[in-house]
C-alpha cells in the first residue's frame, strides 16, 4: 500500500512539479520499488488520458470557428486575380509614364540646362535619381510608372532600387518634373550635357535661410515612422524629428525647384508633387551626395 | 488588442482570446503547410495543435514571450509540420504491421481512459482538465468554477480523480490490464 505522501509526490511529479534533487530522488525510488512503478505507470496513463480529452476539447472548440476567405483555393484564387490586375495597371501606367515622359521633357530641355542627367549615371548607379530628364528618359528604362509603382512601394521596401526608382518614377511621369540635378549643376564634368554655366546655377542654388514652404514634424502618428507628404504646400514629416537637427536644402533655377531633407548625416528627397505620405529613403548616389555635401557646407 | 493583452488573456485562460488569435493567424499558419506538400486539412490540424500547445504553455505559466505571438506559434507550426513529414517518411519506410501491433495495447489502454472520462459530471472534468493541463492553481480552479474556498477545489479534485481511478481500474480489470 502507497501512502498518501508518496501519492501526492507521485502526482506533482506527473505533473513537473518537482524540483531537479526531489525529481531525482523520486526516480530512483520507483527504479527501486516495483509496486510504486506500476502505481506510477496507472496514474501516468490516466493523467495523460486527463490531457488528451483536453486538448481535444481545444480543438474542437477551434474547429468549430469558421475561418476567414471560406478555404485557400477561392482565398489563392482572389489573390491571383488581384495581382493581375495591379501588373496590369502597373503595366499600362508605365507603358503610358514612359511615352509621356520622352514626349513632353524633349523639347523642353533645351532651355533647361539643369536637365541633365548623365545616361550613364543612370543605369551604372541605378541609385535614387531625383532629376528627370528628357535625355535620360530613355536612358532610364528601367524607370517604371509612378503611380503604380508608389502603391507597390511598399511590395518593394526592402529594394532601395526600387525606392530610388520610384522617386525618379513620380517625377518622370508627371509633366511639371521640376526636379533637376545638383550633380549637373555643380559639376564641371564634360559628361553634362547642360549648357547652363553651372557656377551660374549654383549661385541660385543656394540654401534659403527658412524654406520657402511651411514645415511641420508630426510624432504622434504610430503608422508613419520616417515619412514625408506636403499638404497644401505644407512639409509633414512623420517620425521624431528633434528640433533644430534636421535641416531643408532647396535648389532653384528659374521656375524650377528641388528641396532636400538632411536628418541625421543623410540627405532625403523631398518631392513637392508628392501629396501623398512617402517614405523618406536615402540618397545614395554618390556624385549627388558630394554635391549636396558640399553645397550644404557653403 | 494589442499582442501583450491577448496574451495576458491567454495566460488567464480566456478561450475567447484564443479564438480570436485562431482567426486572426488561419491564413498565416495554414498557407506554412500548404505550401510545404500539405492539403488544407493537414495545415487546419497542424495550426490547432499549435494553438492547444501554445495555450497549454501559456496557461500554465510555463511561457515567457519574447517575441510576437505569431512568431513563435508559426516556429511551434514548422516544428510540428517538419514532425509531421518525418512521421509519414518513417511510416511509408517500416512495416506497418510491426507498427501496429506494438501499440494496440497502450492503444485500448486509452481508450479505457478516455471513455471513462467520458462518463465524469462536467464539473468533474474541467477540475481534473484545468488542474493537469492547464496547471492552474486550486485558488484559480475554485474562482473560476465557483468552489467556496480552495479546500473545496482540493477535495473535488480528489474525488473527482479518485472515482475516476475506480472506473477505470474497473474497465481494466475487464480486460485484462491490471497485473
Amino acid at each position: 500500500m502507497i501512502d498518501d505522501k508518496t501519492i501526492e509526490t507521485l502526482d506533482a511529479y506527473l505533473r513537473n512539479k518537482l524540483s531537479g534533487e526531489d525529481r531525482e530522488a523520486f526516480e530512483r525510488q520507483l527504479h527501486a520499488d516495483p509496486a510504486l512503478k506500476q502505481e506510477y505507470l496507472f496514474q501516468k496513463t490516466m493523467v495523460d488520458g486527463i490531457r488528451e480529452a483536453r486538448r481535444t476539447q481545444l480543438k474542437t472548440t477551434l474547429n468549430n470557428i469558421p475561418v476567414p476567405g471560406g478555404g485557400w483555393g477561392s482565398a489563392l484564387t482572389v489573390k491571383g486575380i488581384t495581382w493581375l490586375v495591379v501588373a496590369g495597371v502597373t503595366g499600362t501606367l508605365v507603358y503610358y509614364g514612359l511615352t509621356r515622359a520622352v514626349s513632353k521633357e524633349i523639347p523642353a530641355n533645351t532651355p533647361k540646362v539643369e536637365q541633365v542627367q548623365p545616361a550613364e549615371s543612370a543605369p551604372a548607379t541605378s541609385e535614387p535619381q531625383p532629376e528627370v530628364t528628357p535625355e535620360k528618359a530613355p536612358a532610364q528604362s528601367d524607370v517604371k510608372a509612378p503611380a503604380a509603382k508608389s502603391s507597390s512601394n511598399k511590395n518593394n521596401s526592402a529594394s532601395s532600387k526600387e525606392k530610388a526608382n520610384d522617386e525618379a518614377d513620380q517625377k518622370e511621369a508627371k509633366p511639371n518634373i521640376q526636379v533637376f540635378d545638383p550633380t549637373t549643376e555643380l559639376s564641371n564634368e564634360k559628361e553634362e550635357s547642360t549648357t547652363g554655366a553651372p557656377s551660374e546655377k549654383l549661385t541660385t542654388t543656394e540654401k534659403a535661410s527658412a524654406p520657402t514652404f511651411d514645415v511641420e514634424t508630426n510624432s504622434d502618428n504610430k503608422k508613419y515612422e520616417f515619412d514625408y507628404q506636403f499638404d497644401q504646400g505644407k512639409l509633414i514629416l512623420y517620425g521624431a524629428f528633434e528640433k533644430n537637427l534636421y535641416e531643408i536644402l532647396e535648389f532653384f533655377n528659374g521656375t524650377k525647384h528641388t528641396a532636400f531633407l538632411y536628418y541625421k548625416q543623410n540627405f532625403y528627397l523631398l518631392d513637392e508633387q508628392n501629396t501623398k505620405v512617402t517614405p523618406l529613403t536615402p540618397i545614395t548616389d554618390p556624385d549627388l551626395l558630394k554635391k549636396l555635401k558640399e553645397s550644404r557646407e557653403k | 488588442m494589442n499582442d501583450k493583452e491577448i496574451f495576458d488573456r491567454i495566460c488567464r485562460g480566456d478561450e475567447k482570446s484564443l479564438e480570436f488569435l485562431y482567426k486572426k493567424y488561419y491564413r498565416m499558419m495554414t498557407k506554412l503547410v500548404i505550401t510545404n506538400s500539405g492539403t488544407e486539412e493537414e495545415a487546419r490540424d497542424i495550426y490547432q495543435d499549435a494553438l492547444v500547445v501554445f495555450w497549454q504553455k501559456a496557461t500554465s505559466g510555463n511561457l515567457v514571450l519574447t517575441s510576437k505571438i505569431s512568431t513563435y506559434i508559426y516556429s511551434i507550426c514548422q516544428n510540428l509540420w517538419r514532425k509531421e513529414l518525418d512521421r509519414k517518411k518513417r511510416l511509408s519506410r517500416e512495416e506497418k504491421d510491426v507498427a501496429v501491433s506494438q501499440d494496440m495495447d497502450s492503444h485500448e489502454r486509452n481508450k479505457i481512459v478516455r471513455n471513462c472520462i467520458e462518463q465524469l459530471g462536467d464539473t468533474c472534468k474541467k477540475v481534473l482538465m484545468y488542474y493537469y493541463f492547464e496547471e492552474m492553481s486550486m485558488q484559480d480552479i475554485a474562482e473560476r468554477l465557483g468552489f467556496a474556498n480552495t479546500d473545496t477545489a482540493k477535495t473535488k479534485k480528489y474525488k473527482c480523480k479518485k472515482k475516476l481511478d475506480e472506473l477505470i481500474k474497473a474497465q481494466y480489470s475487464e480486460h485484462d490490464f491490471l497485473d
